[in-house]
């Protein structure tokens, strides 16, 4: 009984503190000593493990980028592997299907944009694996002018890499014509952004030490809260038998 | 293991998180106090352990460890691997939010099963009976969690018996993985602190 007093002084400091990210068990005091030693381990092994390298979770990521008038879409698993074969569906605001296909060997997948709008690109990897990406209109606007060849493709996969579409057919003018140059110019943006925006992609993806931080120390606080109540309910009851601690 | 957002339907959803609810609220009775800075730390290990990567080869898998959080909680492992899961989903993003039920059913049933299978070892008697029931153990719980995984797509349309082989299978690095891992952490504790492992009798000395 007088344990169990005694062991709700330093629980309550540590609710109240928010307990950091070091989960040093309290125990009846006799194995204090021995908790603590090995929970320690265990944290710092823990922690050593995670960030040794990158440490991402198995998620599947994507990234759509706008070139010319295709759209190309990339993913890929946080440790590096491709998303291959994943199915991946283009959706109009309203929520009609406008295509589908398959990604790659690499993970890609790339079609004419079906239309100026808002597009909801998801991906699914197999396995309850499955992400989303929307594309603004805005993107797509500039790159309208340079859908130039009718292709309405619907969009089955092929080779799915960046090839330029036929959107500036070349010289049949001999005048330099404005729209042309913009058509190029954007194709040429678009292809340059890939790997910027893969980069940005896996840069919000990755985890950092204060993610890892905050929710250990969600969990302990939170138990450290029940557990301080559990002991002010304990205190407050007359002193009783209590039964051995359970395994 | 843990399902995206957007896979599952509603009631399916709706389901996992009754289901979800109705274990918890099972697994939670007569929570003793002593118990709650062991499940504290068994959370967090779980909580981290998906972003612990092994290579494997050209690959590499995360680890689950939901079998350690029922071969040291028993049934609490329930409500330890459901908060686990509320928290990589919020802070992680690492399953959906709404897939938060049934991602709990299956982590959090995988180690219910899997502490059933720990529990037999009491039928035995022999020197490395902590590291094989602990592997074993390990082993069950993605084997069960695969089942569920298997389960849930089954909802989306996948024809079952094909989603149920290609997950396990996919997951038997991860199997093997878990089990060593499993069994390593069971024979540590058990020489170290034994009191620390589920399921035993012998009160705490």
């Amino acid at each position: 009984m007088p344990t169990v007093i005694q062991a709700a002084v330093p629980v309550r400091s540590r609710a109240a503190t928010g307990a950091t990210g070091r989960p040093a068990g309290i125990s009846p005091a006799g194995h204090r000593e021995r908790t603590r030693p090995i929970a320690a381990a265990v944290a710092i092994l823990l922690l050593g493990m995670v960030f040794s390298g990158s440490a991402l979770a198995h998620k599947v990521n994507m990234f759509a980028n706008v070139e010319g008038g295709r759209i190309v879409v990339e993913g890929y698993f946080a440790d590096g592997k491709k998303a291959k074969d994943a199915t991946i569906q283009v959706f109009a605001p309203d929520g009609t299907k406008l295509l589908q296909g398959k990604a790659d060997g690499e993970g890609i997948f790339s079609f004419d944009v079906p239309q100026v709008t808002d597009l909801r690109i998801s991906l699914y990897a197999g396995m309850g694996h499955r992400t989303e990406y929307t594309v603004p209109a805005a993107e797509l606007q500039g790159a309208a002018g340079a859908a130039g060849s009718a292709t309405a493709g619907d969009g089955l996969a092929g080779d799915g890499m960046e090839t330029p579409t036929a959107s500036s057919p070349a010289a049949t003018s001999a005048a330099v014509d404005p729209a042309e140059i913009r058509a190029i110019v954007q194709q040429a943006v678009g292809e340059s952004l890939t790997p910027v925006m893969r980069s940005i992609s896996e840069l919000k993806e990755q985890k950092s030490f204060s993610d890892i931080v905050g929710g250990i120390g969600f969990i302990v606080g939170l138990l450290g809260i029940f557990f301080y109540l559990k002991a002010r309910k304990e205190s407050a009851r007359t002193a009783g038998v209590r039964p051995g601690t359970s395994g | 293991m843990h399902i995206s957002e957007g896979i599952l339907q509603g009631p399916v959803l709706a389901a996992g998180f009754a289901g979800a609810a109705l274990i918890a609220a099972a697994t939670m009775r007569k929570l003793d106090m002593e118990e709650i800075p062991k499940i504290s730390v068994i959370t967090s290990v779980f909580f981290v352990a998906s972003l612990i990567k092994v290579p494997i080869g050209p690959t590499s898998v995360h680890l689950i460890l939901n079998g350690l959080v029922a071969v040291v909680l028993g049934w609490r492992a329930f409500p330890a691997i459901m908060l686990g899961i509320i928290l990589q989903a919020i802070i992680f993003g690492h399953g959906g939010v709404t897939v938060i039920g049934v991602n709990s059913v299956m982590l959090g049933g995988g180690a219910l099963v899997a502490y059933m299978v720990w529990q037999q070892r009491h039928r035995f008697d022999f020197a490395r009976r902590e590291f094989i029931f602990g592997a074993m153990a390990g082993a069950t719980a993605t084997i069960s969690s695969g089942l569920v995984l298997a389960l849930a797509l089954l909802t989306t349309g996948e024809a079952f018996g094909g989603v149920a082989i290609a997950v396990l299978a996919a997951h038997v690095p991860i199997m093997l993985i878990e089990g060593a891992v499993v069994g390593a952490a069971a024979e540590f504790l058990n020489r170290v602190k034994p009191e620390m492992l589920a399921g035993r009798n012998a009160p705490s000395a």
